[in-house]
This record gives C-alpha cells, sequence and structure tokens, in this order.
C-alpha cells in the first residue's frame, strides 16, 4: 500500500510527541512507555517507513516519499495534539496497526 | 525582542530574527500568493480538465496518438517548416499541436500570422473545441510571473524566493527551540497560538519549504544567474549545445520526400529509454528529404525534469544523434527542476505535495500574521505601517481565496461564446481579489478579516453547485459515472470553503469579544502567568 | 542593528547603503565569484557553469544574511563591492572567453 509510510511515520512522531514532557502530563495515562523506549520505537517506526517508501516508491522517488510523508503525517497530528492530546495515543496505534496489518501478509 | 534587544549586544540571534521579521514581511504578501497559486498548480492539467468540462478525452498510447497527431498536420500544414506535438499522458488527455509556417521567401511580404495552438483528440486525431480558458496554465504562469508585464514578474517573483530562501535560514538560526517544541499549538492564546501555528507549520514541513524555495530560483536559473555561462562561452548556444545536445540542422532541401512512420520511431526511443515515452515530438521539415524528428522524453517516474533526446531522420527513420548523458552538475540541476514541479509525482506524491505546499502557505500566512499581532501588544513598540500591514494581509490572506473562486466560478458563468473569454476570466479574479481587498478596507479590521474570510468561503461552497448546475458533470453525477477528478475537484471546493468558513467563525468570536481579547492579547505582560503557561 | 530602528535620517540612509549593498552588491558579489569559479574549476567546462549556477543562490543568500548581521557598514562594503568587482576584474584578466 502506497500510504503505508505515511501511517508509519505518523505512529513514529505520535510516539515522539509523547515522549515530550508537556504532552505526557495532557495525556495522563496511566503506565504509558518511557521515554526512552517511546523514541527506540519512534526510531524504529521511522526506519520501517523509510524502508516501506522505497519498496513502494523505488530507490529515487522513495526518499523524497518518505521525507514528504513524515512532513504530511506531522500536520494532522499538531491539529488532533492541539484539540485532543489523547488522540495521539489512540491514532498513533491505529495508524501503527493498519500499516503493520498490511505488512504481515507481505 | 525591541527593548531587550536594543540593550543586548547584537548577537546572530538577534540580527536574524531582525532578517527574518523584515524580510518575511516584506517579501510575505507575494510570497503568500507565490505559495497558494504554485500550490494549485501542483493539478495544473486537471484544473484545465475541470475548466474545459465539454471535454472528456480517453487516454492512449503515445504512439497513437502520434499517429493522428501526425495524419492531421499531414492534412494541414504538409509544407510547414516545423510541427510542434506535445502528446498526451493520462493527467493532460489531450494532444497539443503547433504549425511554424515557412518563412515567405519574399522579405516585402507581411509574415504570416503565428498560428494558434491546437488541441486534438488523441484517438481520432480531430480537433477539439471548447469554451476559451486560461485554465490551470494561469495560476501556473501567475505563481512565478505575477501578471506582471516580462521580465519584471520573473524578477520580482525571484527576489521574494531569495527573500524566503534568506527568510528559511534566518529563522531556523534564530529559533532553534522551535525543533524542540513544534508539536505544540494553543488555540485562543493571540500572539502565542499564531507563533505555534506559525513554528508548526515551518518545522513540520522544513524540508519542503527549503527544497521549493531553493528549486524555485533553480527553475529560471539561466535567467536569474547567466553569467557564469557568460563567462565561459562566446555563444550561449555552444553552452546549450554542450549540455542538451545539437539541435538538427533546420535547412531544407527543398526535394519532396514522404515522412517515415513515427509509431516505430516512438517504440525505439521509449527501448532506448528504458521504458521511457515521449513527451514531445518535433518535426522539422516534413515531407522534404532533409526531415527531421526529433523525440524528447517525458519526465514522469524519474526526478530529473529534463529527459533526453533523440533526433531520427524524417525519411528513412535512422537514428541520428543523442542528448549527451547528464554529467553530476546537469543531473542534479535537472532533479531540483523535477523536485520542484513534481512531474515525476503519482496521485500519492502529488497530493503529498499539494498538502506541503499549504503548510508552506500558512506558514507564511502566520508568520504574516504574527508581525502584525505582535505589533498590536500593549507594551508593544508603536509602528506606524500597522495599519496598511493588517490590510495587506487581509488582501492576501482572505481576498486572493476569494480571487481564485471567483476565476472559477467566472469559467463556469460566463457565455462559452464571449470574445476573448480566457482573458475576461483573468481579470474577474484580479477585480474580485483588489476589488474586496479596497472594500474591506472600509470595515474595522476585525469586521474585514470577518466579511472577507466568508466571502471567500461562500464562493468556495457555492462552485459545486454551480457546477452541478451548469454543466452536466456535477458531483452526485460524477460520483455514480466515476469521474474521480470532478468529484475530487467538488469535494476539494467544498473541504476549501469549509476551511475558509471555519476561519471566518473564529474571526467572528475574537471580533465579538474585544474585551476578552484584549485581556489575551495582554496577557504576556504578565510574568507569572507566561511562566506557568496553563496547559 | 538596532541603531537603525530609531528612525533618525542618518541611521535611515545608513540602512538604504546596507540594503543596497546587501541586495544588488551581494548579487553582483555572488555573480561575479561563481563565474570566476566556473572559469577556473579544473573540471569540464559545461559541467562547471551549471554547477556555479546551481549554487549562486548558496553564496548570495550567505552574503545576504552576512550584510545584515555584520555591524560594521564599511566592512560590509567593503567586503561586498570588493569580491564583487575583484572577480570582475579577474574575470577580464582572464580574457573573453571561448
Amino acid at each position: 500500500m502506497r500510504l503505508e509510510p505515511a501511517l508509519l511515520s505518523y505512529a513514529a512522531l505520535a510516539c515522539l510527541a509523547l515522549s515530550s514532557h508537556r504532552l505526557r502530563r495532557d495525556v495522563a495515562v496511566g503506565r504509558l512507555p518511557t521515554v526512552a523506549t517511546l523514541r527506540a520505537f519512534a526510531v524504529a517506526l521511522l526506519v520501517l517507513a523509510a524502508w516501506r517508501a522505497i519498496h513502494a516508491f523505488g530507490p529515487y522517488q522513495g526518499p523524497v516519499a518518505f521525507i514528504g510523508m513524515v512532513s504530511m503525517a506531522g500536520l494532522p497530528l499538531v491539529l488532533l495534539l492541539s484539540r485532543w492530546p489523547r488522540g495521539a495515543l489512540v491514532t498513533g496505534l491505529a495508524a501503527a496497526a493498519m500499516a503493520l496489518g498490511t505488512l504481515i501478509p507481505a | 525582542m525591541s527593548k531587550a534587544a536594543l540593550n543586548d549586544a547584537p548577537g546572530v540571534r538577534q540580527s536574524m530574527a531582525w532578517i527574518h521579521g523584515w524580510l518575511g514581511l516584506l517579501a510575505g504578501w507575494i510570497l503568500f500568493a507565490m505559495f497558494l497559486t504554485g500550490t494549485a498548480s501542483y493539478f495544473r492539467p486537471e484544473i484545465t480538465r475541470w475548466m474545459q468540462p465539454e471535454i472528456d478525452l480517453r487516454p492512449v498510447t503515445a504512439a497513437t496518438a502520434a499517429d493522428t497527431a501526425v495524419a492531421h498536420l499531414q492534412k494541414v500544414a504538409p509544407t510547414a517548416e516545423q510541427w510542434f506535438i506535445s502528446l498526451p499522458d493520462a493527467r493532460t488527455t489531450a494532444t497539443r499541436i503547433f504549425i511554424r509556417e515557412r518563412p515567405n521567401p519574399d522579405p516585402n511580404a507581411k509574415p504570416a500570422p503565428r498560428r494558434p495552438e491546437l488541441r486534438l483528440a488523441p484517438a481520432t486525431g480531430e480537433e477539439v473545441t471548447a469554451r476559451d480558458t486560461r485554465g490551470g496554465e494561469h495560476f501556473y504562469r501567475f505563481h512565478f510571473q505575477l501578471q506582471i508585464p516580462h521580465p519584471w514578474g520573473r524578477w520580482l517573483a525571484g527576489l521574494c524566493a531569495m527573500a524566503m530562501l534568506t527568510a528559511i535560514i534566518s529563522g531556523v538560526i534564530t529559533h532553534k527551540r522551535i525543533f524542540v517544541d513544534f508539536f505544540t499549538l494553543r488555540w485562543s492564546k493571540g500572539q502565542r497560538s499564531w507563533l505555534d501555528a506559525h513554528n508548526a507549520s515551518a518545522v513540520i514541513a522544513l524540508p519542503f519549504h527549503a527544497m521549493i524555495t531553493y528549486t524555485g530560483l533553480i527553475t529560471l536559473v539561466a535567467m536569474y544567474m547567466p553569467w557564469p555561462i557568460q563567462a565561459n562561452y562566446k555563444d550561449p548556444a555552444t553552452f546549450e549545445t554542450a549540455v542538451f545536445g545539437a539541435e538538427p540542422d533546420a535547412e531544407a532541401s527543398g526535394r519532396l520526400a514522404a515522412l517515415t512512420p513515427v509509431a516505430p520511431l516512438i517504440a525505439r526511443a521509449s527501448k532506448e529509454w528504458g521504458g521511457g515515452t515521449p513527451a514531445t515530438m518535433v518535426v522539422r521539415n516534413p515531407n522534404d528529404a532533409a526531415a527531421t524528428v526529433t523525440l524528447f522524453q517525458n519526465s514522469r517516474d524519474r526526478l530529473n525534469a529534463r529527459g533526453g533526446s533523440i533526433v531520427f531522420s524524417g525519411v528513412d527513420g535512422r537514428q541520428l544523434s543523442t542528448s549527451p548523458p547528464p554529467g553530476p552538475a546537469a543531473e542534479t540541476s535537472g532533479v531540483m527542476l523535477g523536485l520542484h514541479t513534481g512531474s515525476f509525482a503519482g496521485p500519492v506524491l502529488r497530493w503529498t505535495y499539494f498538502l506541503l505546499g499549504l503548510a508552506g502557505t500558512a506558514m507564511v500566512g502566520t508568520g504574516l500574521m504574527l508581525w502584525t499581532v505582535k505589533r498590536k501588544r500593549p507594551n508593544a513598540v508603536p509602528f506606524f505601517g500597522i495599519g496598511l500591514a493588517e490590510r495587506l494581509n487581509v488582501g492576501a490572506i482572505a481576498c486572493l481565496p476569494a480571487g481564485m473562486a471567483a476565476f472559477l466560478l467566472a469559467n463556469r458563468l460566463l457565455p462559452a461564446t464571449l470574445q476573448s473569454r480566457g482573458d475576461t476570466e483573468v481579470s474577474i479574479m484580479f477585480w474580485t481579489w483588489f476589488g474586496l481587498a479596497a472594500l474591506a478596507c472600509l470595515r474595522p479590521i476585525r469586521r474585514a478579516w470577518t466579511e472577507t474570510l466568508a466571502v471567500a468561503a461562500v464562493a468556495f461552497l457555492a462552485l459545486p453547485l454551480v457546477n452541478a448546475f451548469t454543466t452536466d458533470r456535477g458531483l452526485f453525477r460524477s460520483f455514480v459515472h466515476g469521474d474521480w477528478l470532478f468529484v475530487a475537484f467538488d469535494l476539494a471546493m467544498l473541504a476549501t470553503g469549509a476551511l475558509l468558513g471555519f476561519a471566518a467563525w473564529r474571526a467572528a468570536q475574537i471580533s465579538s469579544r474585544p474585551a476578552r481579547s484584549r485581556r489575551a492579547a495582554a496577557r504576556p505582560a504578565n510574568p507569572l502567568r507566561e511562566a506557568v503557561d496553563a496547559p | 542593528m538596532k541603531g537603525k530602528m530609531t528612525g533618525s535620517s542618518i541611521a535611515n540612509s545608513r540602512m538604504a547603503a546596507r540594503a543596497l549593498t546587501a541586495i544588488v552588491g551581494g548579487y553582483a558579489a555572488a555573480a561575479g565569484s561563481v563565474s570566476l569559479l566556473a572559469r577556473i574549476a579544473p573540471i569540464d567546462r559545461a559541467e562547471a557553469t551549471i554547477w556555479a549556477m546551481t549554487l549562486s543562490f548558496l553564496v548570495y543568500a550567505g552574503l545576504l544574511l552576512w550584510a545584515f548581521h555584520e555591524t560594521r557598514l564599511a566592512r560590509v562594503a567593503a567586503t561586498i563591492w570588493g569580491l564583487a568587482f575583484g572577480s570582475a576584474a579577474c574575470l577580464w584578466l582572464l580574457g573573453p572567453a571561448l
């Protein structure tokens, strides 16, 4: 699926956002993973997104698609965080699940 | 920064903040227009197709389109000097042809009038006629020519692009903290909110902003920076030949010779390009013994926007020459060109480009807002131009979208047979844009924001309705027929209208609560509140 | 930087001189220096020319920023106009292009 890198980037950025101090307080969910874990998740998801982008768009357009989609994924995330911080957690998980779900059969 | 900065030694961050603010402001209004119309231009052929709803063509292969175009040209201009054929792709759908007549040998004769570009149905080679319109080409041209006579529009656009480039660099140097804080967007906090929005839109899409600005300058580099060519070559044509390959000899022999079939040439070129397809075919001296056929590769599926070209003999189809393979520098500049235009992008990447372009527009717009909001704080240093800056903000941010909607509405509402119809559409855009901006000056600034944004919102929301009443390709019918271009266009107009409507509603909320907003604006004066930073 | 915001006429004319040096002089200096580089770079002529054109805006942007950052106007003017005229003189000494 061509939107996979965008979903994975969204999840990665959500992890990064959840590792910020302000947001951890706003989300107020018990047993949120530690900051280090979230950052590791974010890096892993970004690597996965880069790989899927190159897989879907080829070696030349792939990097362009990856950078573009990371940027694009940030826009709805910031808007969502401003209104519904906990939504970052929910939609981030959903995006990761959707993207990984399409990966497993492949 | 004003008071604190005056006491400090002028550090890099202060001077960069100063440059960022002033360059951003002075170039900002034009940059906003360039970003918005440029973003729309990612859908240039789609806008053109929407603006000529009577044309509904099905794509065919490049070889078929070339064959039908050549057959048409053999009928109407067999002895022309040159035929230019732009072959269609899935997005443009129509073949475009342009004929250059042989100059009259009699020097006293009047030169033949320049023939207009024609469009053909690629499957049949028949001429297609439709309402006269500039289509998406108008937004595209405006975004780097600004509707100012050549060459001044392009120079002004280039100057603004340079201002953008320096504003990006100085912005990054000034605000290193933005990279930590860019997830934060706080609503209804006056200046703080505009700063958040400016940071978020700038940082999230920073690679895009930097790329699009620099590559934008590169698209017109031959005009902006021709001096290295001048320094290295007595004749610029030598440079062109070295980079793009030699143009075939243009002299006709005067002996008749049948033109070779073009479809096999396309097949051979495609093989040479590893499956690439030609975008343009130029036939020089058709039906002459010295005829040549040049094929230029299209840039779909390649980052480099400058494709190669192959010259064939127009008599026996021999391959005469090929453009040289690009060196690292030529490849780099070609890729920069491709990155700017996004010509390689399929639907997913095209929409990505579009959304990032909107983020760029938002970055410029929020920057402009921030500039005025900052200087309207009760404790700010008064600035005499603030009123003008506010009016120009209304003119750019709210009235330009209204003008663009008026351009599209005019396309549907003007009679199809009107004289110089395409030009009238363009005039209507500018009359609406500048007229609305002038009218808004008669209103108090808060009301001006609400009202102009509401006008723009209504204009966009009206588009799908007007389209449904004036064509047979309304939203519902398009949906049923699977006409996804028209469905997407109508939905995009509704979304734009909704966004502008939301903005108008927010502006109305702020203007109906003057007391509260003044209190909110005064908040930064209270250091305790600022430090606590309520959630 | 900040002195220029006082609005006195001296400050205004200094600001105008600085802006002129930055925008016009910066362009001339960028154009001259990249042209000189394109001329003397020991690589393929066409390639050197394209590299020079491609990188010219980065040079120009750098000069613009520095012209507004450096407080001493005399130094800004001397450097930028010096670079512009210096590179033009070098190109002239190298003789006409082939």
